[in-house]
């Protein structure tokens, strides 16, 4: 929510820049995302929690400014304008009838006759801006600046649109409908709320305006109404509609019952201050349900033990009086703006912590001590590093499989986990193997000269799940398979990926891949490696590369690893450097291995020409020369 | 000629070794749940703005994929009976219904942690959580704490590292546990407190390794894997 820096200070004087300001909520609570300046303002953009519906307004926030630095609100801009000067006698009236008292508990209301609709001034303009609204005219623009300046909704309904002033608010029945201001013409299902005369329904409550009542440049006679409606019905309405206002998204999170006549009376005196000859009746104000007063009883012991801190009882009454609780022998009145979220001691702990400063907590650490072990978290860890070892790539693959991947591996979708509404054809089903989880990954590394990967995940079927080991790799050898096999034990086929298959994932080499329940495998024992590589990430070109193959003679103590090392940093094009095969013999001659490499080049910003490539493998081919007086080997 | 650990499963046992040296056991559970172990039992109803805050994967048959292994708490607890003091963490996927980019991703992994003693408090979460961060960043560096709403703990916090830069970086979501999850858990809350906290690992791992686009350790891209 934007809220205006300038605005802010319009209820409360406080000294700190929009930047200071900014950092001291989000160590409240109230997280800034973000601060802009516009013009002579800055507005600072906060991401309000759902429990605090009553920061969603420049009185609330002013409220936790006022907590957060002990400053009072200024008295003159917060006062109860329970009687507007000179509200006049009207001979128009409305009546009110509701189906329940807990879907409207208050209903407020002043009829206002002599309306001029006009643009709006600029100062009101420039609230409204700061927030994010457009002005519309005069009369609507109130309505918003009030419920963005108080947190209370208001709406504006053209008087004579309204047949013999009926204001009928009842839970909808399935089928009805309701234009709304937007000229969206809404079926509604049952239990929305909504207001209706004898002729036509003509607000969808708490939501959005009716067309049919519409304020237009026309109207010389409004009714202005400020209501609390029930959150979960408006939550439930908002939802089924898929229609979200910024009065709904108040209405869903608790709109203060005690606020519903500031908000109605600020606006109408803001009314007459636009309209000089507007006529505002008396005050209607309708409570249908009385207001629940919420007392907690707490015990600063419990208090203390919770936070970890050795408060008075004084001390902790003092933070919560701060945030305009009343304390009373170890009871708490919960301010009326605070019902939706306070509701148990432990509520008012954090208000205490949030006051005392969560960064002025202790920090006491809890001692070392042995875990019990799981063996089969250890166990399948422990495999993972065996096929390390081999020479396998660990890859991570997403769990969902689309239809067309289903048909082609000859499975059947309706055997597999189906996601509601997904907003995407590959993310449908989950899958219930590892097979295109594999080919997928073989499908992305073309230029890889060989893959050898694994992964273990979880898999699906109907209401099934379980974890699953796939192994595969490229080209026509089962040895590296076979050896997967005896190393961990496994007694499970190799099998050949068919062409179809290939096809279809685009693969042009042959794979080939073993598949097995880890309920299959008999878990190693021992611990897991805790070893993390220590490389800071290359990025990857958006082009592919190119990989070129090197093998030299060397001594047979100079070191792989260090060739690696030296090779990579010759250019800044090497992205990688594979050891694939290591070797001595006697026919290379005494003290000699040999060394063979997969070089892998990139550029980020375009293809490596040939010429270009050329120049790097010569580079290298130098490089070991004069350090290692290695010899290059003709393939 | 070694191959490649994914460096998420690098990291994932790293972070794992810290509470393990503090007696956490490792547990794991289900990716798709049930609408009440993922939510109701955690204090997040429906018909209730906290549910928006994770957008969820919903399955047809009202199942859920699990938007945090948060969910595997109250479950691993039920199903085993267990009665405190006992403290355990649960690394695993997790799912979220959001369009990727560069830093959001629909499938990420997490670690959440319990601990239900008598005399726990919001000093030893700080203390744990803050160790954690300077076993993983070293020594020199700063956190700090924030309050935060997760519907399953009173009070919540949030924990932040500093980076180089002087910004703060957002780290754990943590608290206490709340009442009414301690009693869906069959404890009572007027003898136990419980401390709960929950990390993204993938947002850790490019930070530490200065990965810029979270979508790589699912790429499957062996340019990427083959670099750790």
């Amino acid at each position: 929510m934007k809220i205006s820096y300038n605005w802010l200070k319009d209820y409360v004087d406080f000294k700190k820049t929009p930047t200071q300001l900014a950092e001291d909520l989000s160590l409240f609570g109230q997280e800034v995302e973000s601060i802009k300046k516009l013009d002579d303002d800055t507005i600072l953009d906060l991401e309000i929690t759902p429990n605090r519906g009553d920061c969603l307004s420049i009185l609330g926030m002013a409220r936790e400014i006022s907590a957060l630095y002990n400053i009072p609100l200024k008295q003159s801009s917060f006062s109860e304008l329970s009687r507007i000067e000179e509200s006049a006698k009207i001979d128009k009236k409305i009546e009110v009838k509701v189906s329940g008292p807990e879907i409207c508990p208050r209903f407020s209301a002043r009829i206002i006759d002599n309306i001029k609709i006009n643009p709006s001034p600029d100062w009101l303009k420039k609230r409204l801006q700061s927030y994010g609204f457009r002005s519309i005219n005069n009369v609507v623009d109130v309505t918003n600046f009030v419920m963005v300046a108080t947190g209370q909704p208001l709406h504006a309904f053209d008087y004579n649109k309204i047949k013999d002033g009926n204001f009928t608010i009842r839970l909808s029945k399935k089928d009805e409908e309701v234009i709304t201001l937007d000229s969206v013409n809404r079926k509604l299902c049952e239990g929305i709320i909504i207001i209706e005369d004898d002729e036509k329904i003509y607000d969808l409550a708490g939501i959005m305006g009716g067309f049919k009542s519409e304020v237009d440049e026309k109207t010389s006679t409004i009714v202005l109404t400020a209501a609390i409606f029930d959150p979960i019905l408006i939550r439930r309405a908002s939802k089924f509609l898929n229609h979200t206002t910024d009065s709904s998204y108040r209405y869903e999170r608790g709109v203060d019952y005690e606020g519903n006549l500031y908000g109605l009376n600020l606006a109408a005196q803001l009314i007459k201050e636009l309209i000089p000859d507007a006529k505002a009746s008396e005050l209607i104000d309708q409570k249908n349900q009385p207001f629940k007063e919420q007392n907690i009883s707490y015990d600063p012991v419990k208090i203390n033990r919770l936070l970890g801190t050795k408060l008075t009882s004084e001390e902790i009454a003092a933070n919560l009086i701060r945030l305009n609780f009343r304390i009373k022998d170890s009871t708490a009145r919960v301010p009326s703006y605070r019902l939706f979220d306070v509701k148990i001691w432990q509520d008012l702990a954090e208000e205490v912590a949030r006051i005392y400063g969560y960064n002025n907590l202790d920090k006491n650490n809890l001692d070392k001590q042995v875990a019990p072990r799981n063996k089969e978290f250890s166990g399948t860890e422990k495999i993972k590093d065996e096929l390390a070892v081999l020479g396998f790539t660990e890859t991570l693959s997403y769990s969902f499989i689309d239809k067309n991947k289903l048909e082609i591996l000859n499975l059947k979708a309706s055997k597999q986990p189906q996601i509601e509404k997904s907003l995407l054809s590959e993310i449908e089903y989950l899958r219930p193997n590892l097979l295109s989880s594999l080919l997928s990954v073989i499908t992305k590394n073309p230029w890889a000269p060989e893959v050898k990967i694994f992964e273990m995940e979880a898999v699906f079927e109907k209401d099934t799940e379980k974890w699953q080991l796939g192994i595969a790799t490229t080209g026509k050898s089962d040895d590296l398979l076979k050896s997967a096999l005896k190393k961990l034990n496994i007694n499970s086929m190799i099998k050949n990926v068919d062409q179809k298959i290939l096809d279809y994932f685009k693969i042009r080499r042959p794979v080939k891949h073993i598949i097995v329940d880890i309920d299959n495998i008999e878990l190693p024992t021992g611990d897991y490696s805790l070893k993390i590589s220590r490389t800071k990430y290359k990025p990857i070109s958006k082009f592919p590369p190119t990989v070129r193959d090197l093998a030299f003679l060397v001594d047979v103590n100079v070191s792989s690893v260090e060739l690696i090392d030296k090779i990579t940093r010759t250019d800044e094009h090497i992205l990688l450097v594979e050891l694939f095969d290591e070797f001595s013999s006697n026919k290379f001659g005494p003290n000699k291995k040999n060394v063979a490499f997969h070089i892998w080049l990139q550029d980020l910003k375009n293809v490596l020409s040939e010429n270009k490539v050329t120049d790097i493998i010569a580079k290298i081919i130098v490089m070991m020369n004069s350090q290692y007086r290695a010899k290059l080997r003709s393939k | 000629m070694n191959g490649h650990l994914n460096p998420l499963t690098q990291f994932l046992r790293l972070s794992l070794k810290y509470f393990s040296e503090r007696g956490f056991e490792i547990v794991e559970g289900p990716e798709i749940e049930t609408e009440w172990f993922n939510f109701d039992a955690l204090n997040v109803p429906a018909d209730h703005p906290s549910r928006d805050i994770q957008d969820t994967f919903w399955l047809k048959d009202g199942r859920v994929l699990r938007t945090h292994t948060t969910a595997t708490d109250v479950r691993h607890i039920q199903e085993n009976k267990l009665k405190p003091p006992f403290k355990f963490v649960v690394p695993g996927r997790c799912f979220r219904n959001e369009a990727t980019d560069q830093t959001h991703e629909h499938t990420f992994y997490q670690i959440d942690g319990i601990d239900i003693d008598k005399d726990l408090n919001m000093t030893n979460l700080i203390g744990l959580l803050d160790g954690y961060m300077k076993e993983l960043f070293g020594a020199n560096v700063k956190t700090r704490v924030r309050p935060h709403l997760y519907p399953f703990v009173e009070p919540g916090m949030d924990l932040d590292i500093q980076l180089p830069d002087g910004s703060w970086r957002e780290m754990l979501g943590s608290g206490m546990a709340h009442p009414i999850v301690l009693k869906n858990m069959g404890i009572d809350p007027g003898k136990w407190q419980g401390i709960m906290w929950g990390m993204g690992i993938d947002r850790y791992m490019m930070q530490y390794f200065k990965i810029d686009d979270i979508r790589l350790t699912y790429s499957g891209d062996l340019r990427f894997l083959k670099q750790f």
